[in-house]
Order: structure tokens, then sequence, then C-alpha cells
């Protein structure tokens, strides 16, 4: 067991697993803070709603089939899990995980994962606390492809839609070849990119399109949040009248407008 | 020691370039030779359009009439690279007479903007080529736009250049840096900061008579102001470190440096055939001469105008034909003799200490 990194108070007993198309990352929280981070992550409020309280799990968000597994822990495999979790599996696949300092340097094998990064994460994926093996189940029948994109062999056969570019291609020329590119091969680009750039988002000029854009939204989320805020006087001067009727069409109202 | 107003007596010059692609094409390299030609088709009305917005007249010329030995004079002008000079379909340079401004076409990004001016005054060279930009963004808007997103910034070929698609780099004059062998700490230096120092023609290219080029590293994560203002920061210490160099070569080694100088000017003026690397090497140190007030005669400009007149290319397109090397250098070494006509050595070169 270890503390939560988000309270730094508690002890984590929730054990997340991300993944992606190109890359798998491993958390660890403790339930009140796993309950935040849900906030934001309909995929965890949903697999958090049916799960045991007080008990240690495991949850597996897999971000390209938008789901996720849950799975509860005994005392054997929390160990276990925990050892895992020291042994700093999180930067598992993150590209560029090698230190060269060319953003492109091919060294020879596949720069998305090592070779213990990947027997580690079959290990984990495949590990009895799921009792499925996930590549049996029909989730990815025989496709070959799917199965290696768990691991992030699958940014290999990545091909852009538009100028059918492949990521072998642009690390070997160190270009996109097009503005779709940034798109197709975000997540890999981001690797890059955080190792040759300052950060990773723009803060610098912006086309006047751009400009407008920004303004409309801006107009419109102050417009929204004015007409809730009106919505919500309304509903506090009925409750305070005892109009029932009208308070509970207010809340109807107040509802379907935050859901916006 | 001299020192103009805007750092010259190290600064030689200054230069803002802006990447910018077209949404709706794929990037040069990847692109169909139709896609190329209509690249520069649609710019060249862009062009036409924003032509109140231009510092000057702007001279379009695509690379298919002009043949690749006259093309590499603009590497030596230091307006374009290897890569965009060795194609022809579909390029194009659109530059003002003084190349204060210019425009590459389907260089590695479909548009890149520069701005070139003397000395130390990135601010203003950053205005002209925003100024353009501002310009052919409100032409291409309609048409599908610049390739942009709210995340990444501007979209370019290559990632290094992602997000402002700004580089903004200054061209130094480091003699005594080097003599003294602190190239390497001033390296360091602004490394630490974020920016690179290269050789005389940028990437990849060595140092040629004490010619660096410094410039920023990033740019996504950092504003225009920020890049700017960090060039200009490391670019001024650069500047003080290379005069407190200069101060300090002038105390302890006055006669090495003074047996250097007159060597430089006996080649300069006397000489017949002169490779490249010889004349800006000795053009260097007349050009320290100057600064240390040892050299009177020729303007500061003049030095500058040199090194670019000496480069092999420049001086076949000044002649109209293709000239050997032994031509070149003849051709050099009578130019350089003209040059240093009016030079004046101070006294001590002439009665020796």
């Amino acid at each position: 067991m270890e503390i939560c990194p988000c309270c730094s108070v508690r002890q984590t007993n929730i054990f997340l697993t991300y993944i992606s198309e190109e890359s798998v990352s491993h958390r660890s929280l403790c339930a009140p803070c796993a309950e935040i981070e849900a906030q934001n992550d309909p995929i965890l409020r949903r697999i958090l709603a049916d799960a045991p309280h007080d008990e240690p799990i495991k949850v597996v968000i897999d971000s390209r089939e938008l789901q996720g597994h849950l799975s509860v822990l005994d005392d054997e495999t929390l160990d276990a899990q925990a050892f895992e979790m020291e042994d700093g599996a999180i930067e598992m696949w993150e590209i560029g995980a090698d230190d060269d300092e060319d953003p492109f340097a091919d060294d020879g094998d596949d720069a998305d994962f090592s070779d213990d990064a990947f027997s580690e994460a079959e290990d984990d994926f495949e590990t009895e606390a799921f009792g499925v093996d996930p590549f049996e189940n029909g989730a990815f029948e025989d496709d070959f492809d799917a199965k290696s994109a768990v691991f992030g062999v699958g940014s290999r056969h990545l091909r852009c839609e538009s100028c059918a570019t492949t990521w072998e291609k642009i690390k070997s020329d160190g270009r996109c070849g097009c503005s779709q590119c940034y798109e197709t091969f975000g997540a890999q680009l981001l690797g890059v990119v955080t190792r040759c750039q300052r950060a990773a988002t723009h803060v610098g000029k912006s086309p006047t399109w751009e400009n407008k854009r920004r303004l409309r939204a801006q107009s419109e989320a102050k417009r929204h949040a004015n007409r809730l805020a009106l919505l919500q006087k309304r509903l506090d001067e009925a409750v305070a009248a005892e109009k029932y009727e009208d308070a509970a069409q207010l809340r109807d109202k107040l509802k379907s407008l935050e859901n916006e | 020691m001299r020192r103009g107003g805007r750092e010259n007596d190290v600064v030689l010059s200054c230069r803002v370039r802006l990447a910018r692609n077209l949404r709706e094409f794929a990037f040069p390299h990847a692109a169909s030779t139709p896609d190329l030609l209509e690249i520069r088709k649609q710019t060249v009305r862009a062009l036409e359009k924003s032509a109140s917005q231009a510092p000057a007249p702007l001279v379009f010329t695509p690379f298919e009439s002009v043949p690749l030995w006259a093309r590499k004079s603009l590497i030596d002008r230091h307006l374009s690279s290897r890569p965009h000079i060795a194609e022809d379909t579909g390029r194009a340079i659109a530059a003002t007479d003084d190349a204060a401004f210019s425009l590459l076409v389907n260089e590695e990004d479909h548009l890149r903007f520069q701005s070139l001016l003397p000395g130390l005054q990135l601010e203003d060279a950053w205005k002209l080529a925003n100024r353009m930009d501002d310009a052919l963004e409100s032409y291409f808007e309609p048409r599908g736009g610049f390739a942009f997103s709210a995340e990444w910034g501007y979209l370019t070929a290559c990632p290094t250049n992602v997000g402002t698609g700004l580089r903004a780099s200054t061209m130094l004059h480091l003699p005594a840096l080097e003599i003294a062998g602190k190239i390497e700490r001033a390296r360091r230096y602004v490394e630490e900061r974020g920016l690179i120092l290269r050789g005389t023609l940028g990437e990849g290219s060595n140092c040629i008579g004490h010619l660096h080029q410094l410039s920023n590293a990033a740019t996504l994560g950092l504003t225009e102001d920020d890049v700017l203002l960090e060039t200009e920061a490391a670019t001024l210490e650069l500047a003080a470190q290379e005069r407190a160099a200069r101060e300090q070569l002038l105390a302890n080694f006055e006669t090495p440096t003074r047996d250097a100088v007159g060597r430089a000017f006996g080649l300069l003026r006397y000489a017949h055939v002169v490779s490249y690397e010889e004349a800006a090497q000795a053009l260097s140190m007349m050009r320290l001469a100057h600064e240390m007030n040892w050299a009177r005669g020729v303007p500061r400009q003049k030095f500058n105008e040199l090194s670019v007149a000496i480069r092999p290319a420049f001086l076949q397109v000044q002649n109209g034909a293709p000239l050997s090397a032994a031509q070149r250098d003849a051709q050099r070494a009578s130019i350089l003799r003209v040059a240093t006509e009016k030079i004046k050595l101070d006294g001590a070169f002439e009665a020796g200490l």
C-alpha cells in the first residue's frame, strides 16, 4: 500500500490502468480522490458507481473502446499490484522514453516500447485478476493489429487518412506529411514535442478566424452562465414562495440547461 | 571601441522567419506536382492582393526560370536553404530588393515569411513579417486558410517549428571569443536559455570568418514576444562577452593580434588568387581591426556586403555566367583588392613596436 499521490494523506486502494491507442499507463489513487477524478471521466464514473466500497479494486480503462473493466483484488494480487506500481511502470511506453537528443533518432528497436515493458504489460493485462483473457473474449477477434495496438505496436501501422504517411515515415523523415498528421499521430508527436519544445500547448498568435471563434465561445459561455444564474434565482424564489409546481419545472429546465 | 546603437559592432544582421502552411494541401515534400504549382499560383495572387502591405515592391522568381548555379546565391545571401534551391518545380521566392522582406514558396513549409535587417532590430523584423502574415492570412482564409489548431498552433512539416512557426536569429561576429577558446562556453550559455548557436549558414553548417548564428530552439509553448525577448537578451549577452574578450585581446595579446590583422590586410590588398574561406577569415580580421580603431577608410557596412560578395555563387551571379573555381578565386581577389584600396591602418602597423 502506498500513499495517494493526489491528496498525500490516504492510502491508495484503486489501481487504474489507462490504455489508449499507443500507450498504457498506471496510476493508483485513494477512493475519494478517484471519485474526484471520475467527475471528469465518464468511463471511470460509470465503473466506480458499480464498485464495492472500501475494497481495493483494479480498473482498466480502454479509451479506444470507450469502456472499462473492474476487478476486485484479493490480498495476494494486491501485493503484486503494489510491487508493480513501485517498479515505476508508469512511463512504460511513452514515446521517446529513450534519452537520445535527436527526437527522431531511431535506435534500432521499436522506440515505442522496450521488451521489458512489453512482457510486463502482457503479464499485467492477462493477469488472473481479470479472469478472462481480453484477446480471447471476442473483443479483438483474430485481429492482430488490434492486439498490437494495445501494446503500442499499433502506431507503427497507423497511417494518415489524408496523405497516407505512416509513423515510421515521419520518424525517418522528421517531417509530417500534412496538417491532418497532427491529429492522426497526435499522441506520438506529443512525445517528440515534449522533448524538443518548451511546452505542449500553443500560446502565441492565432489566425483571425480562431480569435473570432474564441470570442464567440467566450460570449456563449457567459450567456450560458447568465441563464443558469437567472433560472437558479427564479427557482430559489419559487421555493421560497412555496410554488412547488413552478419550482419543479424550473429545476427540470435548469438541469437540461446544465447538461447542454 | 565603436559601438553602434544597434549592437552592430558584433551583430551583423537579424532575421525573423514565420512558417505557415495551407490547410488544403499536403506539406511540400509530400505534395503532388499539380498541388505545388497550385500553391505557388495562389501565393502569387495573394501577394498581388497584399502588395500595399509590403515594405517595397516584391520581385517574384519561380525557380524554373533560374538555373541551379544561380539559385545557390540565395544561400549566399542567407535567403534560402539547400533543400529548397535543389528543387525547382513549384518552388519560388518573392523578395524586396534589399531582402528586408522575402517569402519562400514550397520550401519545407508552403510559406515562409522572412525579414532580414542589419544590426539588432528583431522587433522591427517581426513587425514586418507579421504584417505580411496577416495580409496573406486574410487572403487565404476564405480559401481554406492556414493550417492551425488551437492545441498545436500553426502546423508545420517539422514538429520542431510547430506552434508560433517563429525562428528569430542574429548573425554574430565573434572573433575574440573564438580566439580565446570561449565559444563552447558561449554555446552552453545560450543552450541553457533555450537557444542554439549554429554555423555561418545556419543548420548543419560550419563556422566561417568567425560568424555564428544564434536562434531560438523552441516554437511551441511560448509566445512570439518570449522568443524575441529571449533571443535579444542572449544576443546582448554574447555581444557583451565578445566585447570583453576583445578588450582582453587588446590588453594581453596585442602583438599577435596585430600580426594577424597585418597579414589579413596583405592578403586582401595584394593577393591575386584567394579561396572563399581564406578571404572570409581575412575579412573577419579586418572587421575586428575596424572595431578596434586600427583600420579606417571603409565603413562597417562594406564588410557585410563583402562577406556576401565573395561567396562562390554570388560571384557567378554578378558575372552573369558560371565560373570555374580558378576564375572565381581570381575574381574574388580582384574584388577584394579594389574594396580594400581605401583602408588605412594606424601608425603602429607602419613603425613597428
